[in-house]
């Protein structure tokens, strides 16, 4: 089936070419070559969903390396789970390169960009198509880089350098986790073919207990907490909004920070109750904290990064409740969602030029489709029905509820925040009093162009409608994962808990964060301002690093170039001393004796030489009858000797 | 059949053709004599190829050989051959004797060789074996051989461009 | 029958005396004519044998050679004249760039 193939091997001719010849062609074609690779991509995706609905299972193979015991193969695969994947990947990625287009117009570097662009695209389908470790881990560490190579594209800005240098050391951190757990499964079970998970489990459950397991997928958890921002990895997301936009949209909310929650789901046969539990753990904690943090940033794009860091732990959580397709639900919508939050916020910043919120306000009149678009998105992520947010958060509440009555609890409270920081967000860009500084520009905002609104509508309408297919109404969702039994029904009380909490949220957003009215009572104003002091400087998590890792690095680099100088430098220079000393005895033994020697010999070689200049007559004959002679001798040697 | 005296009489007449025209070849001092003996060498070389029975190789070699290559060389020879033209040097003095010798030399020595390997493979009792038919020869070049084959037209077109490319004129119009 | 020693033996002095060519020529279209000289000695060598093993592959490269002798020819005819129109000579031992 050539097919799957073409699926990554479009964007990676797209890549080629613009890597190739990009600079030549005028920018815009540039952007139309990498969104057209794309386009076929996601028309392939679409033409194969049918049949991956209906359980069939396309499989490509190649024999790879030959090993004592066989080929081992590598090969593209596609179930519901890649499915899904491919789909976000191709149709969100599609729209978001089209708003590039608008975008990143007029940048003189932009058919580069495109090129990254494309590459990206080409090593997330590899990741997520993948029938083996190996192979996803190539597509792991490519996507790894292309999200390097976009953070620090205007690497002009010494802060977006150092931005994508955080990320890049920071997820090969967590890579080398997953490097060592695939190489720990591999030493124990000799299978890295996907399809092969579950027999692996039971043999090695049968012949380890389930210690080795238990390992194992926590080093892949923790290669997944570092690509998907989960703490104590998630310093470097929010840095990584330093790269364009788009950027941040396609690689930082919608898809490639999402392959960490499709890399657990991949391998949810390795895990254990203890290693979900430690899912869990994390994933609420991240959840809860990163939360908190979203509430108090005061640049647009921080708040959309901490969220994502929280949706990604709500998801985390979902995955910890064992409830796999919930979390792989919950990816789709907050993929439309986010995707379309970040790309309304970069049309704000396309705008205004402005991206602290102390400088934004009543964008509502200028702008109208962002304003719009935002809103549904907004809405979509704090859970109001019908919208999409609804249908994944409430699925994920209603199974916590089942499981443990604590998370649920915890998550509540995480709803509440997750509607407060978007609505604070969405009020405070788009209504509260537009600003009077003199640096605001705001009053004077255009709607973007009709290719940057364009993405924005066509995700809104994913923002609102996805949900739908995994709701009472549609089942379609699940049957990607082969549950087909019946949804439990719309649950009233569910409903009306999930729109209370949406509006209280939005209510405290109202009022404490655009009317600044303070709702803390007196006696516990300190404490409350502590907390806030702490979340606003979230939690100290790159003070902590920089004290505890980078600090000792520095001041032991440090305490060594002491050493360096004080023992070393002064052996050298007692040395250098002496040296000197014999230097002048040994000078005049030199010129009296040695250069004597020395000239003689050089009149010598140049005496041979002016005989060896003569066998370098220039003239092709005389190498090339010294070549033969040399052949024919040396073949003879090998005939007679 | 034809008979085996037939065959022993051509063989050795082509042998000797082929013999005395190369030596032609390299020792004629007239250039477009020098080509001409090629073309009886070449000529030659086909006639053993049919004796070989393999008939179309010789036709391909009298038609591109002969018909084409020879034909393009004696063009070079002809476009190069004003040395009257009083803008080039004079021949340069023919001083070259102790490089002849060692040609000669190098060039004996390396007949030596290859005649030992072939005194060898005489030792071992090679016995003729079947006619190859130009359909397999065919089924050859479509099969196990297509990748060389296809290589060869990608040379071939590399050459002709590199050849335009290099030959053509990049003076001043 | 045709002996194959016989045409090995006729090959290999063909070949020697291609490789005598090329060292004595000056003349870069005798070099030329030489190489010519090898690789027909080559091909002729190539059928010799596939008719001795029954081999099909020998006459296809004996094809081969014949394609690349014309590539050589077409590019070599193309250095002469590209070289007599810059250095003004076809006398390759006059050509010492390469002399330091």
């Amino acid at each position: 089936m050539p097919a799957l193939l073409l699926i990554p091997g479009l964007p990676l001719a797209a890549f080629v070419i613009l890597i190739l010849i990009g600079r030549r062609l005028p920018p815009p074609v540039a952007g139309w070559v990498s969104v057209g690779a794309l386009v076929g991509s996601c028309a392939l995706t679409w033409a194969i969903g049918g049949d991956v609905l209906h359980g069939h299972r396309p499989h490509l193979q190649w024999p790879w390396l030959s090993a004592e015991s066989g080929f081992w193969t590598i090969g593209l695969a596609v179930d519901g789970l890649t499915w899904l994947m491919l789909a976000v990947v191709t149709s969100i990625g599609t729209l978001i390169q089209l708003y590039a287009i608008g975008y990143m117009r007029g940048d003189p570097r932009c058919s580069r960009f495109f090129a990254y662009l494309s590459l990206f695209c080409a090593s997330m389908l590899a990741l997520v198509m993948a029938d083996h470790f190996v192979l996803l881990y190539a597509g792991w560490e490519l996507v790894g880089l292309c999200s390097y190579l976009l953070i620090s594209f205007w690497f002009e800005k010494p802060s977006a350098a150092a931005a994508g240098r955080k990320a890049f050391i920071t997820t090969r951190i967590g890579d080398t986790g997953l490097l060592l757990g695939i190489m720990l499964l591999a030493f124990a079970a000799g299978e890295l073919h996907f399809d092969q998970l579950d027999a692996v489990r039971s043999a090695l459950l049968l012949q380890h207990r389930e210690f080795l397991p238990t390992v194992i997928s926590m080093l892949i958890f923790f290669g997944a907490a570092g690509k998907s921002a989960q703490f104590p990895l998630h310093v470097w997301l929010p840095d990584a909004m330093e790269g364009p936009t788009p950027v941040s949209a396609l690689i930082h909310a919608a898809t490639m920070v999402a392959a960490g929650v499709y890399l657990v789901a991949r391998t949810f046969p390795l895990f254990t109750p203890q290693s979900l539990a430690a899912v869990l753990g994390v994933g609420l904690f991240t959840h809860l904290a990163a939360g908190t943090i979203a509430l108090t940033q005061t640049d647009i794009k921080r708040v959309l990064a901490y969220s994502t860091i929280s949706q990604l732990g709500l998801m985390f959580t979902a995955l910890g409740l064992g409830a796999m397709p919930l979390a792989m639900f919950h990816l789709t919508t907050h993929a439309c969602f986010k995707a379309l939050l970040f790309l309304g916020a970069g049309s704000v910043i396309h705008a205004t030029h402005q991206q602290g919120l102390a400088h934004l306000g009543g964008l509502f009149r200028a702008m109208p489709v962002t304003a719009a678009t935002f809103l549904v998105a907004a809405l979509a992520m704090s859970g109001v029905f019908p919208l999409s947010g609804f249908w994944s958060k409430d699925a994920i509440l209603l199974t916590a509820r089942h499981e443990q009555a604590w998370v649920f609890w915890a998550l509540l409270g995480g709803a509440v925040m997750t509607a407060g920081y978007i609505f604070r967000l969405y009020l405070r860009c788009f209504h509260g009093p537009a600003p009077t500084t003199p640096t605001a520009v705001g009053v004077h905002a255009q709607e973007s162009p009709l290719i940057m609104t364009l993405p924005l509508m066509a995700l809104a309408f994913g923002a609102a409608a996805v949900g739908l297919l995994g709701s009472p109404v549609s089942h379609q969702f699940f049957h990607l994962f082969g549950l087909h039994e019946a949804h439990e029904g719309l649950d009233l009380a569910m409903l009306a808990v999930s729109t209370a909490v949406a509006a209280l949220g939005a209510w405290l957003a109202w009022t404490v964060g655009v009317q600044h009215r303070n709702l803390v009572p007196a006696a516990a104003r300190p404490a409350g301002a502590a907390l806030y002091r702490l979340a606003a400087h979230k939690y100290f998590v790159d003070e902590w690093y920089d004290r505890i890792i980078i600090q000792p690095f520095l001041r032991t680099a440090e305490r060594l170039s002491r050493f360096d100088l004080r023992v070393i430098d002064a052996a050298v220079d007692r040395a250098g001393l002496t040296g000197w000393s014999v230097g002048q005895l040994k000078n005049w033994f030199d010129q009296r004796v040695v250069d004597r020697l020395v000239n003689g010999t050089a009149q010598t070689v140049q005496r041979l030489s002016r005989l060896g200049r003569r066998l370098q007559t220039g003239v092709v004959h005389h190498y090339l009858l010294v070549l033969t002679a040399a052949v024919v001798v040396l073949s003879a040697c090998l005939r007679w000797f | 059949m034809p008979s085996s005296l037939l065959i022993q009489t051509g063989l050795w007449a082509l042998t000797l053709l082929v013999l005395v025209s190369a030596g032609f070849v390299v020792a004629l001092r007239n250039l477009f004599r020098a080509a001409l003996s090629l073309g009886l060498v070449l000529v030659g070389v086909a006639g053993l190829f049919v004796l070989l029975e393999a008939e179309f190789l010789a036709f391909v070699q009298i038609l591109i050989y002969v018909g084409a290559i020879l034909t393009l060389v004696v063009f070079a020879i002809m476009l190069t051959a004003r040395v009257s033209n009083p803008r080039l040097p004079p021949r340069p003095p023919s001083g070259s004797g102790r490089q002849r010798m060692a040609a000669a030399l190098v060039s004996a020595a390396l007949f030596i060789l290859l005649a030992s390997v072939t005194r060898a493979l005489a030792a071992a009792g090679l016995q003729p074996g079947q006619a190859v038919s130009l359909s397999q020869v065919g089924q050859e070049l479509i099969t196990t051989l297509v990748l060389p084959f296809e290589l060869i037209s990608l040379v071939f077109v590399s050459a002709m461009v590199g050849a335009i490319a290099v030959a053509a004129s990049r003076s001043p119009r | 029958m045709i002996p194959v020693t016989h045409l090995s033996l006729l090959s290999s002095a063909l070949f020697c005396l291609g490789v005598y060519g090329i060292l004595t020529r000056r003349n870069a279209i005798a070099i030329l004519l030489s190489i010519e000289l090898i690789l027909n000695a080559a091909a002729l060598n190539f059928v010799a044998f596939g008719r001795a093993f029954g081999h099909a592959q020998a006459q296809a490269f004996a094809l081969f050679i014949i394609a690349l002798a014309a590539c050589e020819a077409a590019v070599g005819l193309a250095i002469v004249i590209g070289l007599y129109r810059t250095a003004r000579t076809v006398w390759a031992d006059q050509v010492n760039l390469l002399k330091g």
